[in-house]
């Protein structure tokens, strides 16, 4: 078995590494001129995504990988030709998903699309979360507090795209999280930063959505779905055939009750323990329904 | 903010944990939610420091910023200041900052103590110092040189001005690369036609792009892409000829599937069509082009090349080939790309042809150094090594001519490029003599044509240097290896030749420290220089010259600003602006024109007109497929197959087939299967896909690493190049192809279960 490859290796190596070898100039920083400040403002943000202009270059994926020092999985080929990893996992946070598509006359062609987590305008994660782990900011952003997550895994029960995954090793979620770090400095999402046809754009969501509306783009994903999320993907042909769920346009809270009832079916000792873990976070999202009610136009 | 209080959710919190500790029977769980610590809202700012310098995955040389954190590579970004990338990078080069750190990289010099060489061998390594490293090589090459003389050495390295230096200094005519695997037709034939080398194309102001297997946004290189997919959308008619439903043919208004190997019969067709409809650009082509002077020959000529003609050969309706020709002579400015291992790169035995009638084509519509069009390189001269450090008069070689038989070649000798076909042949049938030493640089034997063979060749020599980065199969021939830095450790600097607008230069830094006990390359071979030739590598002082001073001085002399200017600057640049025919109207002063009719080829005895002529092979009942080739987007040949975040996006290669064929050879999708062609088989997956024409078989090149050392490479799909013959100088000959291309694609292959 091939050893993971983790940035913490890396840094191993590097630190064994330097030192040992002397003829060395010294490389010259950027100036302060030519750093680039960007402005920041704290409207939510979204990203276009256009499944036209994709070319399956995956630089939004392996950017993801290295700005987040997130490990690189084991894949083999399977579903299709390019489409890898395949799905969603604790240290994939966004990856390129390849769809096979036939026109009319029979001629098929690709069609990509860049996913990540949909970051929601009322995400359900954060809506099931009973430890307040995951957290939607204002900008955007559903990001996610390690120390506070107990494991309980009703996030990766409860998202309709399956994002959410349980790091079984290190007992973390892993998801993306917008890039929350580079927003706040005014820079793009690293996966949008390398996008070289521009079937990436990064931008306020409200702006996002007029750019989605005038790209001439038949298909709209994103602007409804689950209330609406900060992934608005548009393209030529129906998101069915890229593999896209279909979503109710209404925030999803209904989930709740069925997801509980799934995860807690294991004997009458389990259930009846289950019984309390689900009225206590009941509880607490009727609470966080209240408050958030009590918050709205604030 | 208001929410739970925290009693409540520790309440909360210990009632949930119980229960999902329960349940999993996992403590793990339960004391965490225990251990509660302060929430962070935002993640923490990563303080880094920035440095401008450039990707060296591919010869694009994009410019980028890297982020450094205590003196680790931790980012990497585009420069936006770069007009070949527009500050964007592909996922080749930000997984390029993985390179210096890769577990596997070579870190010592090392010799081998066991004598035995081949796949499957150890080699023994053994780590020495760089004085017994440089020491036993120097005094091996001597030793070889004397007693068998300079020709009995052969350097398979990229010909950069230190291992030129050392090579003519020794007195071998070997100098062996490996153009003709990679675009020595594009080289020769533009060479002896329009006189440069063009890379540029003006897509953004193009409305008709038309692409034999022109597929670079499979292959992602932003510095083509991006312009074409600008292009594109800004309403460019985009029409693919690829056997193959590629991503670039997903882009594509019009996709025509034609039988692989036969693009020339396609191009010869729209000739014929826009001179019998006089459909071309009169006044560019009488100003600019010899067509006037030869023009009743070329008409001829193109008569006997009619749709319906190409038709039978392509298998594209002559309906559509006519239409096609007058779209492109139409709709204008159009143009037809190329760029390396395309159909007219050397890939067919045709290919040679294909540029020429594809050249023949861009100038009929006035394309050539025109908007929307194909424009002319413009770089910038930098001093050679031997105008910085003029070395005193070479020796003449004992022997001039090389093993490859590249002087039997006297165009692609002019060119001053080398060939790989026909290295391991004449290697083993010591022809026209034998072989004893062999310095690799850069080069791995994977990139040959049927690599086997090349492995048995290696193993005739007494003595292998290898210079490199990563332990790759030319390492695991070595008897001796010597570790080299990345380009994320040393200086140098790029004038990068995608660019058509106007000239960049680009710095490259030393970002970090090297590694370990890793040296430059420019080191390594001034060191080896001063110990067999030393008189060879002294300023006219009499002291040695380092590769560092040649660098900063040729810096110098080329834009007048310092190394230390360029690396605070990232980028030199001239901007111009593009003036059309502006290199046309010089050339036409100095008495030269595009030469539509091939007068220089004539005059060596070749084909003056791409007149037809078939691929070298075809299918037959023992191998009834086409075999194509083809890149990922995520990796530049098997140098990035060991490359873990490229692997992960790119793992195997697999036989593309289409399920109709699949299902008549009884193979289900993802079934291991053998691919056999007359020179060897290989063991992939299959992967069934409508897309692919029902008698072709697809691969990706790069994969199949058998060397131990790269511990992710290693066993990952297998290589392209163990189905494409090799050649002999012979066989090239009676080809009459001036440029020596080793037919990369031109072969067929059987498919079974494995």
């Amino acid at each position: 078995m091939v050893e993971k490859l983790s940035r913490r290796n890396f840094l191993k190596a590097a630190v064994t590494g330097a030192g040992l070898t002397a003829l060395f100039t010294s490389p010259i920083t950027l100036s302060k001129a030519e750093e680039t400040v960007n402005s920041y403002n704290k409207k939510p943000k979204a990203i276009l995504i256009d499944v036209r202009k994709c070319i399956g270059c995956k630089a939004c994926q392996v950017a993801c990988k290295v700005w987040n020092k997130l490990p690189a999985e084991e894949t083999a080929i399977t579903e299709d030709e390019y489409t890898n990893p395949t799905g969603f996992s604790a240290n994939t946070w966004c990856y390129v998903k390849f769809s096979e598509v036939k026109d009319e006359a029979g001629n098929i062609s690709w069609r990509m699309a860049s996913v990540r987590c949909m970051h929601c305008l009322e995400p359900t994660c954060v809506s099931v979360c009973p430890t307040k782990a995951l957290k939607k900011l204002p900008e955007g952003p559903v990001i996610y507090d390690p120390n506070r997550c107990i494991g309980c895994k009703y996030c990766v029960e409860a998202c309709p795209w399956h994002v959410p995954h349980f790091d079984e090793e290190r007992k973390v979620i892993g998801k993306c999280i917008f890039c929350v770090d580079r927003i706040k400095e005014g820079m793009v999402p690293a996966c949008v930063a390398n996008c070289q046809t521009g079937a990436l754009q990064f931008g306020d969501r409200d702006e996002i959505l007029e750019k989605a509306h005038n790209s001439g783009a038949q298909y709209i994903y994103g602007e409804k779905e689950a209330g609406g999320t900060s992934m608005i993907f548009v393209s030529d042909v129906p998101f069915e055939k890229l593999g896209f769920p279909k979503v109710p346009h209404e925030p999803i809270s209904t989930y709740k009750t069925d997801l509980l009832k799934s995860i807690s079916g294991i004997g009458v000792a389990t259930f009846i323990i289950s019984l309390v873990g689900y009225f206590g976070v009941k509880m607490l999202v009727k609470r966080k329904a209240q408050v958030k009610a009590s918050s709205k136009g604030v | 903010m208001g929410g739970t209080s925290r009693r409540e959710f520790l309440k909360m919190a210990v009632a949930s944990a119980a229960f999902l500790g329960l349940c999993s029977g996992n403590e793990d769980i339960i004391l965490n939610a225990l251990k509660f610590q302060p929430s962070i809202e935002w993640p923490k700012p990563t303080i880094m420091e920035k440095f401008y310098t450039t990707c060296g995955v591919c010869h694009s040389n994009c410019g980028i910023i890297a982020h450094t954190e205590d003196g680790v590579i931790k980012f990497v970004e585009g420069n936006p200041k770069d007009l070949h990338s527009g500050g964007k990078m592909c996922a080749k080069g930000i997984a390029g900052s993985y390179l210096p750190y890769a577990p596997d990289r070579l870190k010592y010099p090392m010799k081998r103590t066991n004598p035995e060489k081949g796949i499957e061998v150890d080699p023994g390594w053994v780590t020495i110092s760089w004085d017994e490293a440089l020491n036993t090589t120097a005094e091996k090459l001597k030793e070889i040189k004397e007693t068998y003389g300079p020709q009995s050495i052969i350097f398979i390295a990229s010909p950069t001005g230190y291992v030129e230096r050392l090579r003519k200094a020794i007195g071998s005519p070997n100098k062996i690369t490996h153009h003709d695997t990679c675009i020595i037709t594009h080289v020769v034939v533009e060479k002896f036609t329009i006189g440069a080398k063009l890379w540029a194309y003006d897509f953004p102001n193009s409305k008709y792009i038309l692409c034999f297997g022109w597929d670079q946004p499979s292959k992602a290189k932003v510095t083509l892409t991006r312009r074409f997919i600008e292009g594109r959308w800004k309403g460019a008619k985009v029409v693919v000829i690829n056997p193959n439903t590629t991503l670039m043919s997903s882009q594509a208004d019009e996709w025509i599937q034609i039988v692989p190997g036969t693009d020339l019969a396609f191009a010869l067709a729209m000739i014929n069509v826009i001179l019998n409809e006089g459909l071309y650009d009169k006044d560019y082509v009488e100003k600019y082009t010899n067509f006037k002077e030869h023009e009743s020959e070329i008409r001829s000529w193109a008569s006997q090349y009619t749709p319906e003609w190409a038709s039978e050969i392509t298998g594209v309706p002559a309906e559509t080939i006519r239409r096609i020709a007058r779209e492109f002579a139409t709709i204008k400015p159009s143009v037809i790309p190329i760029h390396k291992r395309d159909p007219p790169g050397p890939s067919y035995a045709n290919s040679w042809k294909l540029v020429h009638a594809i050249i023949i084509l861009n100038a009929l519509v006035g394309a050539i150094d025109n908007v929307g069009g194909w424009l002319f390189t413009k770089g910038v001269t930098f001093p050679s090594l031997d105008k910085v450090f003029p070395p005193p008069p070479y020796p003449e070689p004992p022997i001039k001519e090389d093993i490859c038989g590249r002087v039997k070649l006297p165009l692609l000798d002019k060119v001053k490029l080398g060939i790989f076909s026909t290295l391991a042949n004449n290697i083993l049938n010591k022809k026209p003599y034998e072989v004893k030493a062999a310095i690799i640089y850069h080069y791995n034997i994977l990139s040959f044509p049927n690599p086997k063979k090349l492995v048995e060749a290696l193993k005739k020599l007494e003595f292998i240097v290898t210079i490199d980065i990563l332990p790759s199969e030319s390492v695991q021939m070595a008897d001796i290896v010597l570790p080299d830095c990345t380009y994320w450790e040393r200086k140098g600097y790029s004038v990068r030749i995608y660019n058509g607008w106007y000239p960049q230069v680009s710095v490259f830094q030393p970002v970090i420290n090297p590694m370990y006990e890793c040296k430059s390359a420019g080191w390594i071979f001034c060191e080896l220089g001063k110990r067999i030739v030393p008189e060879y590598f002294k300023k006219p002082d009499g002291t040695f010259f380092s590769s560092s001073e040649y660098i900063e001085a040729s810096v110098k002399q080329a834009l007048g600003i310092s190394f230390e200017e360029l690396a605070s600057k990232g980028l030199w640049d001239k901007p111009g602006e593009f003036k059309p025919f502006t290199k046309l109207e010089s050339m036409a002063k100095a008495g030269k024109k595009i030469q539509v009719y091939g007068e220089t080829f004539k005059k060596y005895g070749y084909d003056p007109l791409p007149s037809w002529q078939p691929r070298r092979d075809k299918p037959t009942a023992e191998y009834p497929l086409y075999l194509i080739v083809t890149r990922p987007p995520v990796h530049r040949h098997g140098k990035t197959t060991d490359n873990p975040y490229l692997l992960e996006a790119y793992p195997e290669n697999a036989a593309i087939i289409h399920p109709e064929t699949a299902k008549a050879l009884g193979i289900n999708d993802l079934e291991w299967v053998w691919v056999e062609s007359r020179v060897g088989r290989i063991k992939v997956k299959a992967k069934l896909f409508e897309g692919i024409r029902k008698d072709c078989v697809c691969l990706s090149h790069g994969f199949g690493h058998w060397s131990r050392g790269l511990i992710y490479g290693y066993g990952h799909g297998a290589n392209d190049g163990d189905l494409v013959p090799d050649q002999t100088i012979d066989e090239i000959l009676a080809r009459k192809d001036p440029t020596g291309g080793a037919c990369m694609s031109d072969v067929c292959v059987k498919v079974y279960k494995a």
